[in-house]
């Protein structure tokens, strides 16, 4: 087997992990470049033990620790940029690597270690690391609609265990508007059935027509936000929900969404 | 399941705040790794450079010549 045949096939996926781990495409090429030239030259060998796809990614992380500090936060300008490649920067280099080579890259925590050249417990410990300084960048305030009030407590505990604020729990459309109004929410989550027969869609609905701000519905009637409202939420959870489904949703609402409020 | 346990007082925001274990950590980064592959699907599906490919070559060459001389 020759070099090309072993690692040819997957060069897309470290320009893709370049590029996420620099924040551009020209910068994470030319890392790329510097390991592939390391290559050439004979300076550093593939190491393949574990797979070719894993010595190329150890290869190319020697290469580019060699040339950042470890405070290094990529190419961020310090500014707190709300899109989602300048929030994967703004997490510290080794946490971030251990990110994306699990979550993006699909390596194993195995796999992801010996890239690293870290033990998997360090392993571990970054991607807690990682995921706490993800959700500390994405702190915010959060309205809950809706009128079940265990329900509410329930989601209200859920919520603030994950750092956020909530700003209000409106029971009714007329409720959630107004607190909506009076406090200005990074994150809406609702129910669909309200406590006076209105409806969480409508005042979804009123609340995007003033402001935009990512919303999930979370609902025991999942089919009614299915058949032809005019709303088209990316984010449904049906009831009872799992909790871990809850922030897993939260979670990706917020670092996707173009305009989440950051709370300072 | 809600643990509070280990509250981390140097994060900035430590209300009733709890870290995740490992196993949260990884499945709430899943769900944002599958978005991150359809965001970067563009740079997975464009042709690589051209000087990557000469790169390995030229390797596989050097490999190929040196295989000759100690033979």
């Amino acid at each position: 087997m020759s070099l090309v045949e072993d690692l040819g096939p997957h060069l897309p996926y470290l320009r893709r992990y370049a590029r996420a781990l620099t924040g551009a495409q020209k910068s994470g090429d030319a890392y790329v470049r510097a390991a592939l030239e390391a290559i050439a030259a004979g300076s550093q060998a593939v190491e393949s033990s574990m797979g070719p796809r894993v010595g190329l990614y150890r290869l190319f992380h020697v290469i580019w620790s060699s040339a950042t500090s470890p405070n290094d936060r990529g190419d961020d300008d310090g500014s707190q940029s709300p899109d989602p490649e300048a929030r994967i920067r703004r997490i510290p280099p080794l946490s971030r690597q251990s990110f994306l080579l699990t979550a993006v890259e699909g390596f194993s925590n195995a796999e992801a270690a010996a890239v690293m050249d870290v033990s998997e417990d360090e392993l571990a410990k970054l991607i807690v690391a990682a995921q706490r300084e993800i959700e500390d960048e994405l702190a915010t305030e959060v309205l809950i609609i809706e009128d079940e009030p265990i329900i509410a407590v329930d989601i209200e505990h859920l919520v603030k265990s994950m750092g956020h604020d909530v700003t209000a729990i409106a029971a009714t459309r007329t409720e959630a508007v107004t607190a909506a109004r009076s406090r200005r929410p990074g994150l809406v989550l609702a129910d669909i059935q309200l406590a006076d027969g209105s409806s969480g869609i409508d005042a979804v609905a009123d609340i995007l027509d003033e402001f935009d701000v990512p919303v999930i519905f979370i609902t025991a009637y999942p089919e009614r936000l299915l058949t032809g409202e005019r709303l088209e939420p990316a984010f449904l959870i049906s009831k009872p929900f799992l909790p871990d489904m809850v922030k897993a949703a939260i979670g990706q609402a917020l670092f996707f969404h173009p305009r989440a409020a950051h709370v300072a | 399941m809600m643990t509070d346990r280990d509250n981390d007082e140097n994060a900035p925001n430590a209300r009733s705040k709890s870290s995740p274990n490992a196993g949260e950590a990884k499945q709430r980064q899943r769900v944002l790794g599958e978005r991150l592959r359809e965001m970067f699907e563009d740079v997975v599906n464009e042709p690589i450079p051209d000087d990557f490919l000469k790169l390995l070559e030229q390797a596989d060459e050097k490999a190929a010549n040196t295989d000759d001389k100690s033979e």
